[in-house]
């Protein structure tokens, strides 16, 4: 297996300091998904040579100097492994309209380009999970038993499949043989550790980030489709009554967000759903409106995921009240 | 304007709603617009009950009324109910986009369709349960909040809970064919 590369942020970090100078990305929208984006910009503008392959042009494919035509999930075949670690397989129903290609035949042709063709000799998507069988056995999450021929012939089998006549592992742990020192499960408790950027009498309120049921990560696919910008067509600020009065703030009045790293402005919904001392902003959009502007980028020091979840800001009522969220444009249109 | 019974309409099969179980996930909405009977439009709606204090859904499916106000109203005859006792959506070819329907309807279910000039409701799947499916929003609710099944399945299922479908409305009473479950011992649903 190769060896431990830099987690996202850690990339884009790399490029910011000038030690990454060229990019070749998959389906990747860090001017969304990743926290701090005003960096995030400006590393991307540092690269360079960028090449961007996506399915749909997103909104980081603006700073790649080629982009390339890509496939979706429907239109590759190969496998995926489900959150109960089941291996299925994924057949294409459809081909890449135009001169979009599968993911692995741009990468293959372009290993060939650059005279590494012999390092991916891979004639069929089985080649590559065949690797991956390889590469993965005797590890944790053991592939080397699993097969396409298997996979098909029992509507998914469950890793770690050592050997090609085991039958996967359905539940974890049945034998009660864990792999610590003395064999036994332990309790993890995790140690509290404060987040990085404590609320202070500058910045007093605390922000945290997440989804919306409508919309999908950073919003490459969802965005584009009209029912699904309907229910929730734009970014808003949740707000609990009590902090909203405080601040003088109305039920979609626009308010200015502003942290140590950006400043946006959201219209307000005032719900009591929320605690009083946070407020919640959706960030699967871009631009102006993207709530990852405000972010912080402290990792954690383990897992690498980004404190999205808590920075501390400061809430600039407007006075000005946000127009109507127009749920019906996206019918018009079609 | 009853017309014959379609035979495979199963009768056994009926429809329930458990609004309390709605997580607003929208799954009913994306596969009833899947529909191309529809012109790709949902017929179902999933709502927030009041989003100001609580993140609770609801959702919304034609309740098929015995005596349909959405068909009473109709100037031009284009809602029908037929012998199986489904509330068909208007016929394109009499409706006027009046939308008398849509003012009538106490459940709030006909829209109209501006682009179309027509109004469009659920008619129940009719090309599926007239051929003993179930309607689509039921195949892909994940929470069990539209069941469509036979009766004893259901109160199996949900000992805590008895399906109603007398609707009081004011001084009016509302008798449907799709259901909603209540707590055990309701026998209306009383809106005031």
């Amino acid at each position: 297996m190769p060896g431990k590369g830099l987690s996202a942020y850690e990339l884009v970090e790399a490029i910011h300091r000038g030690e990454i100078k060229g990019l070749l990305s998959i389906c990747f929208n860090p001017i969304v998904s990743l926290p701090n984006n005003n960096m995030v910009r400006e590393a991307l503008e540092k690269l360079e040579y960028y090449v961007a392959i996506d399915f749909f042009l997103n909104d980081t494919a603006r700073h790649a100097d080629v982009v390339l035509a890509g496939a979706l999930h429907e239109e590759e075949e190969g496998t995926g492994t489900t959150a109960e670690g089941r291996v299925v397989k994924i057949n294409p129903v459809v081909t890449p309209p135009g001169d979009a290609r599968t993911d692995a035949s741009i990468i293959i042709e372009l290993a060939h380009r650059l005279g590494a063709g012999d390092k991916f000799p891979y004639k069929k998507s089985e080649d590559i999970f065949n690797e991956l069988r390889v590469a993965s056995k005797g590890g944790t999450a053991d592939y080397f038993g699993i097969t396409y021929e298997k996979i098909v012939k029992n509507y998914g089998v469950f890793w770690p499949c050592p050997s090609l006549d085991h039958p996967g592992t359905p539940r974890l742990w049945e034998d009660r043989k864990f792999a610590t020192a003395d064999g036994k499960a332990h309790f993890n408790p995790a140690p509290y550790r404060p987040p990085s950027e404590p609320t202070d009498k500058d910045y007093p309120v605390v922000l945290t980030t997440g989804r919306v049921v409508s919309q999908y990560l950073s919003g490459t696919q969802t965005r584009r489709i009209g029912r699904l910008v309907d229910p929730y067509p734009e970014p808003l600020l949740e707000i609990h009554p009590s902090l909203a009065q405080q601040y003088g703030i109305k039920d979609r009045e626009i308010v200015k967000v502003k942290t140590r790293r950006g400043e946006a402005e959201f219209p307000a919904q005032v719900v009591t759903t929320i605690r009083k001392d946070t407020v919640f902003i959706p960030y699967h959009w871009a631009g102006p409106k993207s709530a990852n502007q405000l972010t912080i980028g402290t990792l954690d020091p383990i897992s690498k995921m980004p404190e999205f979840k808590v920075c501390a800001c400061q809430l600039i009522p407007t006075g000005v009240q946000a127009p109507p969220s127009s749920e019906s444009k996206a019918y018009q249109s079609a | 304007m009853a017309s014959e019974p379609v035979k495979n309409f199963n009768q056994e099969m009926e429809f329930f709603v458990d609004m309390q179980r709605c997580i607003g996930c929208r799954a009913c909405e994306a596969a009833c617009a899947e529909c191309e009977t529809n012109g790709e439009e949902p017929m179902i709606h999933v709502n927030y009950v009041d989003r100001a204090h609580s993140v609770q859904t609801t959702v919304q499916v034609c309740m098929h009324c015995e005596d349909p106000a959405c068909a009473n109203v109709c100037p031009a005859d284009a809602i029908a109910k037929d012998s199986n006792g489904v509330v068909h959506s208007a016929n394109t070819s009499l409706c006027i986009g009046c939308s008398n329907c849509v003012m009538a309807c106490p459940f709030g279910v006909p829209k109209k369709m501006e682009a179309a000039e027509l109004m469009m409701k659920c008619n129940l799947c009719y090309d599926r349960t007239s051929i003993g499916k179930k309607p689509m929003c039921a195949t892909v609710c994940p929470s069990g909040a539209l069941y469509f099944g036979p009766r004893e399945e259901i109160q199996k299922k949900r000992p805590h809970s008895t399906p109603v479908n007398t609707f009081k409305f004011g001084n009016q009473t509302v008798n449907t064919k799709v259901y909603v479950m209540m707590p055990n011992g309701s026998t209306e649903l009383r809106v005031h």
